[in-house]
């Protein structure tokens, strides 16, 4: 990812920290500063996996970071679309059924939860398979 | 008006980016709906879904104003009216605004940017599902024997313990707003990666939609908001299902704490609920007055600022509590007016000596700008702690709020519903009714809401199911009620509109209004992984730069004066910037530049805004190759 | 029709009784005199922009397709920061003046709020407990009676039995939640004009459904009366709303 998208979580992560400290000086109040700590650690996050993929591509642009690309410039490989697959309505049955389970006791749960994973290891399997 | 199709090809067809489409199993019918992980599908989905709930979520509106048109009603017992206006709000906030949003971000980001789907295609059929759950889970609430939840739609603690609200419907309250969060959270993530990672070559990030721009600033904020939500979701369940005591004070919990959590999430979730229709809005402005955005950085480094401002404006809604930093959120809150008002100017900017074609979707896109500013001035009212100690939590709240999030985003969104109509199904709603439709919706609204604020100021506290009939309230509420009914009733017109051209509507090809992103170069609507070829795109509305190659948007600042420079060496007219002459710059050269006839290395179209800088020296020309910004 | 008229003056607020309403009236009127002007331009802008610039049908042409304004930009960012900054001076200090409490009250009243109803308890152990009944009616007077000095400081002190509730009175042009676990306080100081008068109390945080019956009277009293008011009661006065 580019130099705009780390600029970005940057900007993010440094205006949840700088908002954290000053909340915090200011009312001493934890909740708060704590949410906001925490989202500033959240976006720290992504700025740094974003920097390291860009450090790792020795800072070049890619094709959709250059002002002069055409469309033929990104022929290749640009990820896995996988087409139609019954995994991700058989895991929201299972997680809506955990969920549910929240509410009205163990059996929805126990139902619930079999489907989610059995769905999840169905999910992750199609795309191992491929 | 050009159609994409008809202009000669111009320009080499590049050839299809070669991706890795996985084509699995072919399923017909129910199966092929339940399987698919088309972004397409998907938002389609969202809309619909979304749409029906509010449907239902107006209906229960009505029902409300019913009871309230005069006092002392008995139409609805009191119980059942904290179950309406607790569903109505949910439903309105979780089910509705925010799904939709994700419904156009999900069909159009990707259109939008040039890539063939979303980053995580069955995540994100996941996300739906999750979504589709929390609606039968949430709707289901009703069934049971506690009914529906009736806490209100922010829940506050402690009468959300079970001493005080026992029984499963709560909890039925709490598990579906868990699901439409995580489906939430879900959808942020995969519009984040979506718009990092697949954009079309040349599309920067400066060069996004501003309806990309919104989507993504609204899912960072959705990354923020959202797990605050679930988590305080999980202390509320622990605490009545585990014994334990966060938010209980009998036993040393803290019930601030809640409101503290709920509204950390719930203010970024007003933007969230926002900043997509404001980019709808800014797409539908620019188009019909076929005009670049005005100030494009100065947009998206607004909406930016709103969306960071939005991080620290929580308690705002916790003035009265007398536990929070007054002058820290009420400075933050006006800040936030500052980006907005910025907003308004590029709106007013990009119609201003355009050319304004007063359709449906323009009429929608005008009715938000003016109900949303009036919901912004009583924005910053709320926001000076002395006005909302008078104000809070009476009917003024509920003015404002609802000049927000249906005056503003409501409108916006018919707006985006009557631009991309023609993009979804490839036919174009009718006009008429649909200005009809406006027209009542636009009288129905102001009707309902505006006198709202007077009850307010009378003192009318929201939440109330009955009201004496000497308190000075009758006259007003009673307006309001006919308002109420005028606005359910002006989505007759549409619903009719979306049958009618759904049955009998001509096809208009792929691109009807003339638009401006990329979207409007595949067909309507578009194929599976959308773009049989993709035009080069050299600024923020590439389709426009293919379909008016002599209209390229005016070069301005240091780019015009190097362009000059440059044309003056030449010998060529000169386009001056923002004064005037800007065809100039396309007809000087336009017939050499197409078919790689300019001195940069681009080819097609990237030359075509450089045509007028054909004869200049190289060093000129490699400014003008992308007309703004091609260096 | 004279309830709308009413309203056209004080923008529409009731009419305060303490001394505090005038920071809020200020507040009012500087927010009014910015935005009646700004609104007037922005929406002037809108309808001039879409009637003046609209395009006939059949008569399609391409505007200049200008972008970029950078000193207009700037202008449109700079005034509003600078009109909120201004704004924001008077926001803190009438935010400071209406919450400010005075650390010698004349009077310290404590007021508990519970589902549904609220005690309202006199330094000398008076206290007036008011709840609603299993048929409420809300066009009922019966309803707990505050009684308050005028021309004098009371600091109200407000708690909560149980779920959250808020304290407002119109005329007061102000409110305070009572919630557990939060003591809050603050000050009323009741113009003399109002003496002699009778002003309805609600709850404004939803409690629970019967919410809207939570209401009260203030009875405000001249500040010499109230001495010998208060010194003739004593123990515990219980209205219950009758149906």
């Amino acid at each position: 990812m580019g130099k705009k998208e780390w600029h970005l979580s940057l900007g993010a992560a440094a205006f949840l920290g700088a908002t954290g400290v000053v909340y915090w000086v200011w009312s001493g109040e934890w909740s708060g500063t704590v949410m906001l700590g925490f989202g500033g650690l959240a976006y720290g996050l992504l700025f740094l996996f974003i920097m390291v993929q860009w450090l790792r591509r020795h800072m070049a642009p890619r094709v959709e970071d250059r002002l002069d690309a055409n469309p033929e410039d990104g022929e290749g490989e640009i990820g896995y679309f996988p087409g139609n697959s019954i995994w991700p309505v058989a895991m929201g049955v299972g997680a809506v059924g955990t969920a549910v389970g929240a509410a009205f006791g163990k059996w929805f749960w126990a139902i619930g939860l079999i489907l989610l994973i059995g769905a999840l290891i169905g999910f992750a399997h199609e795309a191992e398979s491929h | 008006m050009t159609l994409v199709q008809e202009r000669p090809q111009r320009f080499e067809q590049p050839e299809r980016r070669l991706t890795e489409f996985v084509p699995g199993p072919k399923y017909k019918g129910l199966l092929a709906y339940l399987t698919s992980t088309d972004h397409k599908q998907i938002g389609m989905n969202y809309m619909v879904t979304s749409f029906i709930m509010f449907l239902i979520a107006g209906v229960m509106a009505v029902l409300m104003r019913v009871q309230l048109a005069v006092p002392n009603n008995n139409f609805v017992s009191l119980d059942t009216f904290a179950q309406l206006f607790t569903m109505h709000g949910t439903i309105m906030l979780f089910l509705f605004l925010g799904p939709f949003a994700f419904g156009t971000a999900n069909y159009l980001v990707p259109l939008h940017i040039g890539a063939p789907d979303m980053a995580f295609p069955r995540f994100n059929a996941f996300s739906y599902w999750l979504f589709l759950g929390g609606c039968i889970v949430l709707m289901s609430s009703f069934l049971t024997s506690s009914g529906a939840a009736d806490w209100g739609w922010f829940a506050y603690a402690p009468l959300t313990e079970t001493i005080h609200s026992p029984g499963p419907g709560f909890d039925l309250w709490i598990v579906g707003v868990a699901l439409a969060a995580f489906s939430s959270m879900f959808t942020g993530i995969n519009l984040i990666a979506t718009v990092f990672c697949l954009r079309a070559p040349g599309m920067t990030m400066f060069r996004m939609p501003v309806f990309v721009w919104n989507q993504l600033i609204t899912a960072f904020l959705v990354l923020l908001a959202f797990p605050v939500l679930t988590s305080a979701l999980v202390l509320l369940w622990c605490d009545r299902h585990m014994g334990t005591h966060f938010y209980d004070p009998t036993h040393g919990g803290q019930p601030i704490l809640w409101q503290n959590l709920f509204w950390f999430f719930g203010h970024p979730e007003v933007y969230i609920l926002a900043l997509p229709f404001f980019g709808m809005v800014t797409e539908v402005i620019a188009v019909f007055s076929r005009k670049p955005v005005f100030g494009y950085k100065g947009l998206v480094f607004a909406t930016l600022s709103i969306g960071a401002l939005s991080m620290g404006v929580w308690a705002h809604h916790m003035y009265t509590t007398g536990a929070v930093l007054l002058p820290f959120f009420a400075i933050m809150t006006l800040l936030i007016s500052v980006p907005t008002g910025v907003k308004f100017f590029n709106w007013i900017g990009t119609m201003f000596r355009g050319s304004v074609r007063l359709e449906t979707p323009m009429l929608f896109a005008i009715g938000f700008l003016v109900n949303f500013l009036v919901g912004g001035f009583t924005g910053v009212m709320l926001a000076e702690p002395p006005l909302d100690f008078q104000l809070h939590d009476t009917y003024f709240v509920v003015a404002h709020f609802h000049y927000v999030l249906f005056g503003g985003s409501v409108f916006a969104m018919f707006a985006g519903i009557y631009y991309w109509f023609p993009k979804f199904t490839g036919k174009k709603l009718d006009d008429i009714l649909g200005k009809v439709s406006f027209v009542l919706m636009f009288i129905g609204f102001n009707l309902t809401f505006f006198p709202q604020h007077d009850l307010g100021l009378r003192g009318m506290q929201r939440r109330i199911a009955v009201y004496p009939a000497n308190a000075g309230w009758s006259f007003l509420n009673m307006l309001s009620s006919i308002g109420a009914f005028i606005l359910a009733f002006s989505i007759i017109p549409f619903l009719i509109n979306v049958w009618v051209t759904l049955r009998n509507g001509k096809k208009v090809g792929p691109n009807p209004w003339d638009g401006m992103t990329l979207e409007w170069a595949t067909s309507s609507p578009p194929p599976e992984h959308n773009f049989e070829f993709l035009p080069p795109i050299r600024s923020e509305r590439p389709v426009w730069d293919l379909n008016h190659p002599e209209h390229p948007t005016l070069p301005h600042g240091r780019h015009a004066k190097e362009l000059q420079r440059a044309h003056a060496l030449a010998g060529v007219g000169v386009p001056d910037g923002f004064g005037g002459g800007g065809n100039g710059f396309g007809d000087g050269g336009g017939g050499n530049g197409f078919g790689n006839g300019g001195a940069s290395e681009g080819n097609g179209f990237g030359d075509g805004g450089a045509g007028g800088a054909g004869g200049a020296p190289p060093g000129g020309s490699g400014q003008g190759g992308a007309g703004r910004g091609g260096a | 029709m004279h309830e709308l008229f009413a309203t056209v003056i004080r923008w529409g607020s009731p009419n305060g009784i303490t001394k505090q309403d005038s920071n809020v009236y200020r507040l009012w009127d500087i927010t009014y005199y910015i935005a009646i002007p700004l609104g007037a331009i922005v929406i002037g802008l809108i309808i001039w922009c879409a009637v003046r610039y609209r395009e006939r049908p059949g008569y399609e042409r391409i505007p200049r397709q200008f972008q970029y304004h950078i000193p207009l930009e700037i202008l449109y960012t700079a005034v509003p920061l600078a009109l909120v900054i201004f704004l924001f001076v008077y926001v803190y200090q009438a935010e400071d003046r209406v919450d400010n409490v005075a650390p010698n009250p004349a009077l310290v009243v404590r007021v508990d709020a519970f589902q549904w109803g609220w005690r309202f308890t006199y330094p000398n152990g008076y206290e007036v407990l008011g709840s609603v009944a299993t048929e409420p009616n809300i066009n009922s007077t019966d309803l707990p009676v505050l009684t308050l000095p005028a021309g004098e400081t009371v600091q109200i002190n407000l708690f909560s039995d149980d779920v959250n509730h808020s304290f407002y009175v119109p005329a007061f042009l102000f409110k305070r939640d009572a919630i557990q676990g939060i003591n809050n306080s603050f000050d009323v100081n009741i113009l003399p004009s109002a003496a002699g008068r009778r002003y309805i109390g609600e709850c404004t945080q939803f409690c629970g459904v019967y919410h809207p019956f939570m209401r009260f009277w203030l009875q405000v009293m001249p500040k010499d009366k109230f001495g010998t008011w208060l010194a003739h009661h004593h123990g515990s006065q219980i209205v219950t709303a009758k149906g």
